[in-house]
């Protein structure tokens, strides 16, 4: 009976090792596969566990922070109505805007191959992501979101350096209850999960007249001195008339910076047709207008035209922002910012710093230059001619009282059914320019009536301080 | 014969087990240094005197285990009760880490267990002539608590909608765990008596062309059979059903030498469950879970790919304890305990486990070769089969290599019942008498 249990004894350890065979075979070989199957709900466990990083103003003002509660982690945004640009984190959409533009840094580096990703899983510790300070600052941020109020649209406020210390997007939506409301906020026609200022894509109207003098003057083609009899005039280019439209009654014969100040298309026509191709589309490509700005969340890729401007009507209108433009508000902010600059386009940027949990600076801002479409002179002369448009023209709207405001209106025209989009883009101090803006109003109506008095309340939130 | 002689040794003064208590130093470390470590990972602070509780009470009850099998079983196998200890220790961590509600009254029952134990070590007589002597009293026994079972037992929320467990005053209670022992004790008994006559030639039919087993082993196989097959069919479980037809196969085998019988029973095992599973639904589900979990991994297959993804997520030296998450796998701490060990404890631990079933399993055979008499081999074989088989069945179906059934991980898993009877049946391996030992012939 020994020999029969002997046998029973080295089939069961011949099952035992069975077992250890299928033991291995789903924890080594088939490990990686069954680790990334969907009902795998480790990886979602890992992401709770991370106290993600704080998203800060300028001065310190949080803007988003995480906070453990029982339920697990929980993202708070303290001002919701930036959620268009911080976006969101959720563990069920992933994350958005400047959350998905410096994930990593939020959660800390704890995945792939990084050390701290190696000594977490060793250690087990908590993850504590880094704190991204913005550019942004609350206080004008404030000040943009209340001027646009419930209109729909966007305000950009940069620096000359390239910070954007404002981005207005509305419609906006609560942050606080992304996971809740997503399913209605994607299905929304008014797309409040749109960043309006990087992914809105407009014709800029009579805002473009700016770049169109930046190009007539740095090329020589005009003088902000020269006058003009275009007050009745009609240009026919190619069977198309196109008159002033603009001027106030009577008055016929103005110099440039007055047709600047009063928009009027006619001159803008005559002068990107003066400038001519390829210059002219030369003079708007440096100016980044067929291209997507680089900035830390997605910016959408701008148009100057989509056929060439050697057809002259096409350049002609496009001389005075119509034509098949497509720009974006931080696009013209951008431009803005170029003149305000001495003709050099500010690199733009929302980051100021990541720190880490004990305050090191990781990553500073990436600022400097991104090309110079214009000479200092005929930058200044631009912002000349914005100041004769704010102080004689329609962009008065903008003025604020005890500094020096440059600005130009437009209003775009969208078709025949729907009302035009207001525009505002101004520069300011003029004596020493630190700030461009631009705004736009979807389907607004009139620049000077409704953009004007928004950038008129960021500008003076910006130059008089706290 | 040897009566006289086994009152005589028990007045001598019982020396200590000197290996055995080396050995339990490994379950009683294991144990506190887990509750140690449990309390610092989940409740993040230093261990106090009362979070090592359950670990000092196992620890405790393993130390006076001990010593009753010095004073009542001085010749017993020394490396059990060691071994039973680490799965143990094992055991209580995990379910105090995934169920800190159960685990509570999991100690009670650990405490019962031992106290049954130490009990049936002090107190059965070391002679097993009264378990030999009427084979069909256990039988019938048995018999009559699988039908106590199913009239008045009721589903317990396990693994599937079986009847199983009876519920005395408070305690609710699983007699198919306590039916494994007297089953094993009755085919000692029944094969020992007939060994001889199913050992000689099989009739031969058809001038000798074929031979048929003999009418015993024949009306035993389908006695055996019927049973598991109505209580496969009856408790909709195929593993307990599995458990005491492969311990009767087992045991048939070692007490004739013939393959052919567990042969044909398995053929017929086999042939009638695939009927079985043609004809229910409820098993049926399970085979194609089986097949193919993964086309329903959020529905019917849920709990199996969550235990093959826990045990893909430890690695080979685990996520440390507390640090998994078992918890997403259903009825963790009952059908898959071992796949949370593998995932906390890494493929390391969990091929530690399996080395101590190993162990347990060759101890157990040790026994069963050196008990003095057929009754005590068989019995020896029983017992020890009946363990690991259950070890088998259980991981081979948190392996997906059979179908998942509702049989607990001996010593490991959560529940009364099988703690209980799994010290029960320790206790009567451990006081088989051996050959030459003391009270022996």
């Amino acid at each position: 009976m020994n020999g029969n249990i002997l046998r029973v004894g080295w089939l069961s350890l011949l099952t035992v090792l069975l077992l250890s065979l299928g033991l291995a075979y789903w924890g080594l070989v088939r490990a990686p596969e069954l680790q990334a199957l969907p009902n795998n709900a480790r990886s979602v466990e890992f992401e709770r566990k991370i106290q993600r990083g704080r998203i800060l103003d300028r001065n310190g003002q949080v803007l988003a922070e995480t906070k453990l509660t029982p339920d697990g982690p929980q993202r708070v945004y303290t001002y919701p109505p930036l959620a268009p640009v911080l976006g969101y984190s959720s563990l069920r959409y992933g994350q958005g805007g400047v959350e998905a533009a410096f994930n990593d840094e939020l959660r800390g580096n704890v995945t792939g191959d990084s050390w701290e990703a190696l000594r977490y899983k060793l250690l087990h510790q908590t993850p504590v992501g880094h704190d991204v300070t913005l550019t942004l600052d609350l206080r004008l941020q404030q000040a943009a979101d209340q001027a646009l109020g419930n209109r729909r649209g966007a305000i950009v406020l940069t620096s000359t350096d390239g910070e954007i210390l404002a981005m207005a997007s509305h419609p906006s939506y609560d942050p606080n209850r992304f996971d809740e409301l997503f399913p209605q906020l994607s299905a929304d026609p008014a797309a409040p999960l749109v960043n309006r200022a990087t992914q809105g894509l407009y014709p800029p109207g009579s805002t473009w007249k700016t770049m169109t003098l930046a190009a007539g003057l740095d090329s020589g083609v005009t003088q902000l001195s020269r006058v003009v009899n275009d007050g009745a005039e009609t240009l026919t280019v190619s069977g198309f008339p196109i008159r002033c439209n603009n001027n106030p009654p009577g008055v016929n014969s103005f110099d440039i910076a007055h047709a600047f100040g009063w928009s009027c298309n006619l001159t803008f026509a005559r002068m990107a047709l003066e400038t001519g191709e390829p210059r002219y589309t030369q003079y708007a490509n440096a100016f980044q207008a067929s291209s997507s700005l680089p900035l830390e969340i997605p910016v959408a890729k701008a148009q100057l035209s989509r056929n060439p401007l050697t057809n002259p009507v096409l350049l002609a209108s496009t001389g005075f922002g119509q034509g098949e433009l497509l720009q974006t508000p931080l696009h013209m902010a951008s431009l803005g910012a170029t003149v305000a600059n001495d003709g050099r386009t500010p690199r733009p940027h929302l980051l100021l710093a990541i720190k880490d949990a004990e305050g090191r600076v990781l990553r500073g801002p990436d600022s400097g230059v991104l090309a110079s479409p214009i000479r200092p002179d005929s930058a200044a002369q631009v912002r000349e001619a914005m100041r004769v448009a704010v102080e004689n023209g329609y962009a008065s709207g903008a003025k604020v009282q005890g500094y020096a405001v440059g600005g130009k209106t437009g209003t775009a025209e969208t078709g025949q059914a729907t009302p035009p989009h207001a525009w505002f883009l101004g520069v300011a101090p003029l004596d020493e320019p630190r700030y461009a803006v631009s705004v736009l109003v979807e389907n607004g109506g009139e620049g000077s009536q409704v953009a004007a008095p928004l950038a008129q309340r960021v500008l003076a939130a910006a130059l008089k301080g706290p | 014969m040897t009566t006289l002689s086994a009152p005589r040794s028990t007045l001598h003064a019982p020396r200590p087990r000197w290996r055995e208590l080396g050995l339990l130093l490994f379950p009683a470390l294991l144990a506190l240094g887990s509750f140690a470590l449990l309390t610092m990972v989940l409740q993040e602070r230093t261990p106090t005197l009362a979070d090592l509780r359950p670990a000092l009470v196992l620890s405790g009850g393993l130390l006076v285990a001990s010593l009753a099998l010095a004073w009542q079983a001085p010749t017993a196998d020394p490396y059990l009760l060691p071994t039973v200890g680490c799965l143990q220790a094992l055991g209580l961590v995990m379910t105090y880490r995934l169920a800190p509600g159960l685990a509570g009254r999991q100690l009670n029952w650990l405490l019962l267990g031992l106290a049954a134990f130490v009990a049936a070590i002090l107190l059965m007589p070391r002679d097993l002539r009264w378990l030999q002597r009427y084979p069909y009293v256990w039988g019938a026994l048995g018999l009559g608590l699988l039908a106590v079972t199913l009239i008045a037992g009721r589903a317990d929320g396990g693994a599937g909608p079986s009847a199983s467990s009876v519920s005395l005053g408070p305690l609710s209670f699983q007699p198919p765990e306590l039916v494994r022992i007297l089953l094993v004790v009755f085919l000692a008994g029944f094969l020992e008596r007939w060994r001889e006559q199913l050992m000689t030639p099989s009739y031969r039919i058809a001038w000798g062309a074929l031979s048929l087993p003999q009418p015993q082993a024949i009306g035993g196989m389908l006695i055996m059979w019927g049973l598991s097959m109505a209580f496969f069919i009856l408790q909709r479980d195929l593993g307990p059903a599995l458990l005491f037809y492969g311990v009767f196969l087992v045991m048939l085998y070692v007490a004739t030498g013939r393959a052919r019988y567990v042969i044909v029973g398995l053929l017929l095992f086999i042939a009638s469950t695939f009927l079985v599973v043609q004809l229910f639904s409820y098993v049926r589900t399970r085979f194609d879970i089986l097949l193919d979990p993964w086309s329903v991994a959020d529905a019917a297959g849920f709990q199996i790919v969550q235990g093959l993804i826990a045990v893909a997520s430890g690695g080979l030296v685990g996520e440390g304890l507390g640090y998994g998450y078992a918890n997403y796998i259903p009825a963790v701490h009952t059908d898959y305990i071992f796949n949370a060990i593998a995932e906390e404890w890494g493929l390391l631990g969990a091929f530690a486990v399996l080395a101590l079933f190993a162990v347990f399993a060759a101890r157990g055979y040790h026994i069963a070769m050196t008990a003095r008499d057929e009754f005590g081999q068989l019995l020896a074989v029983g017992l020890t089969s009946v363990v690991v088989l259950q070890t088998l069945i259980i991981i081979g179906g948190n392996l997906k290599l059979i179908p998942l059934t509702g049989v607990t991980l001996s010593f490991v898993s959560y529940g009364g019942s099988s703690l209980l009877t799994s010290y029960m049946l320790l206790a009567l391996l451990l006081k088989i008498p051996a050959r030459g030992a003391g009270g022996g012939a």
